[in-house]
């Protein structure tokens, strides 16, 4: 055998166990979701082939509607207190403050633990019988805002949020302090030199100089938000109906509760495509910018 | 700017970013802390004193929580589907990527791999329950191996191509001229050399594997294969109403990862920022 072939034969054999996992695992199952969602499919009986039926169907399905607007409000809650807090403790961190390792290790931690150990310790916080929350409050003298927060139909959906907010700032924290590290030193020397003051020089000369990583952070909070789950799922099942539910946990709802797998595919594919058009589009914009 | 004298304003503004600082960390930290503390009461000491330090520490709380609740199963149950599914990712992406970056390149397969990113892993679950039904794997853990496995790999492949592409050419020629062939140059040298993007790789594939719940409720049934956070959304259930054991439970379950992200940290952060960093 020539060394050539012998070559090509080792290469294949190496890549083989990954793409073979990807491709079976990965790849195809997303295919195949993108055909059952054409179908009308119990997950026993056979699939009928019914076209774009079910998209029609979701179209005009108001509790798909509750819950998209749920995840919209998820996105739009996400970026609002997200964004500015991480960006205003990454931007405190970054400014010559003693501990700033320490910090962003404690601001980090909730990340890394998994979103249904969050959510337990919420509903704990939220429990009406010991109601930790509530006992804050009247502490603080605002007893009269106490209240049932996740059968509250007013407090309930921002009861669910609240965990998942919280949870992840710590992510935006680190990225953006990542970012602020790597803006020239020189350039902000400069701009204060020139008379700029702290605030004007962080708006005009810093941000500027970090648009890709705020671009970052809002297509993680977009597509963080198109994937919740466990916050709502534990918590309150969703419920009542479809009141706390996010678009991932109608899907969840629709295939495994109700066993309406067809449904469940084409709620599935329009949680890919949105994710996938917000995603592109942000790369877009910001690469548009560069130019 | 230390040596010189400052204004009392800006001795005001440092104590209010300290203060601020504080408090947030006082956000992030006190929760887990009313946890720890209330997994050491009992539901009447909860109820009278929630903010307290408990009285008499009931540690037997945690002995009921493992053994009573089978916390103890389910850890195990965690810990080898993690274990198992790092393993494996970790030597299938690094030959992959050893070969896309050093021997074959193609930017073909860099963009297939790159995909999954993207994807979000409810887009899987329902063909995933079918294929694991075919294969016989139905409420099996190797099921979950699998797919863990397979939801990992582009971000692996992402994180494992950027050290492989910093590893100098020249390791390579040299060994070559030492009469290695390629299988050798990756066990003896690449692997050893990129050591610090398998580290990465394991930890938040690590991760990412013990705080799942969405793969674990499709593919998983039976309560003796549960892992643990699926055995932890079960406690809310079943344990609805002794709070100490419940939190005992919750203690117990985020132990590992909070050890982890303390004793590798610089892995945790590098790969969950990873995504980020590329742009």
């Amino acid at each position: 055998m020539s060394s050539k072939k012998k070559e090509n034969l080792f290469a294949a054999g190496f890549l083989l166990p990954v793409f073979v996992i990807y491709t079976v695992f990965l790849f195809l199952p997303l295919v195949n979701t993108a055909f059952y969602s054409l179908t009308k499919w119990n997950g026993v009986t056979d699939k009928v082939f019914t076209g774009i039926k079910n998209y029609q169907e979701l179209f005009y399905n108001s509790d798909y509607w509750i819950t998209f607007r749920n995840t919209v409000k998820l996105v739009v809650i996400t970026l609002a207190i997200q964004i500015p807090v991480g960006l205003l403790l990454a931007y405190l961190l970054y400014i010559k403050t003693k501990g700033a390792k320490l910090f962003r290790t404690v601001f980090f931690l909730p990340v890394v633990i998994a979103p249904v150990a969050i959510s337990l310790m919420f509903s704990l916080f939220y429990n009406s019988e010991i109601g930790v929350f509530n006992r804050i409050l009247e502490m603080m003298g605002l007893g009269r805002f106490q209240t049932n927060w996740l059968s509250n139909t007013k407090t309930l959906l921002y009861a669910v949020m609240a965990p998942q907010v919280w949870q992840y700032i710590g992510l935006y924290v680190t990225i953006f302090l990542g970012a602020l590290q790597s803006v020239p030193e020189e350039l902000v020397e400069s701009a204060e030199i020139d008379g700029a003051g702290k605030i004007r020089t962080f708006f005009y000369v810093v941000l500027p100089q970090i648009t890709d990583f705020t671009n970052i952070c809002i297509i993680l909070c977009v597509t963080g938000s198109l994937k919740a789950f466990e916050h709502s799922w534990i918590m309150t099942g969703g419920g009542p109906g479809v009141r706390s539910a996010y678009l991932g946990v109608y899907m969840y709802k629709t295939a495994f509760v109700n066993s309406d797998f067809g449904t469940g595919s084409a709620i599935t594919m329009t949680i890919v495509a949105l994710s996938l058009v917000i995603t592109v589009l942000l790369k877009s914009i910001s690469a548009f910018r560069k130019e | 700017m230390g040596y010189f004298r400052r204004s009392w304003q800006s001795r005001i503004a440092v104590l209010c970013k300290y203060v601020f600082l504080i408090l947030a960390a006082v956000v992030c930290l006190y929760p887990f802390l009313w946890v720890v503390l209330s997994s050491l009461k009992d539901n009447s000491e909860i109820y009278r004193d929630p903010f307290g330090i408990p009285v008499s520490p009931m540690f037997e709380n945690y002995a009921k929580a493992w053994k009573g609740a089978e916390v103890g199963r389910n850890f195990l149950n965690s810990m080898t589907v993690c274990l198992a599914t790092l393993v494996i990712l970790v030597i299938i992406t690094a030959m992959g990527s050893y070969i896309l970056t050093r021997v074959k390149k193609s930017v073909i397969l860099d963009t297939y791999f790159s995909l999954g990113i993207m994807i979000p892993i409810h887009a899987l679950l329902i063909p995933s329950v079918l294929i694991f039904k075919n294969l016989h794997l139905t409420d099996n853990l190797l099921s979950l191996v699998i797919m863990y496995a397979a939801v990992n790999v582009s971000f692996s492949m992402f994180v494992m191509n950027g050290f492989m592409k910093g590893i100098p050419k020249e390791l390579d020629e040299a060994a070559t001229i030492d009469g290695c062939g390629k299988g050798q140059i990756f066990f003896r040298i690449i692997m050893p050399v990129a050591k610090p993007g398998i580290a990465t790789v394991a930890t938040l594939a690590f991760l990412n594997c013990w705080n799942d719940l969405l793969m674990g409720l499709v593919l998983i049934s039976s309560p003796q294969k549960k892992t643990l956070a699926l055995a932890i959304s079960a406690l809310k259930g079943s344990y609805a109403t002794q709070y100490g054991l419940l939190c005992a439970g919750f203690v117990i379950s985020i132990v590992p990862v909070m050890l982890m992200y303390l004793l590798f940290q610089k892995q945790v952060i590098a790969g969950m920022t990873a995504g980020a960093v590329k742009g």
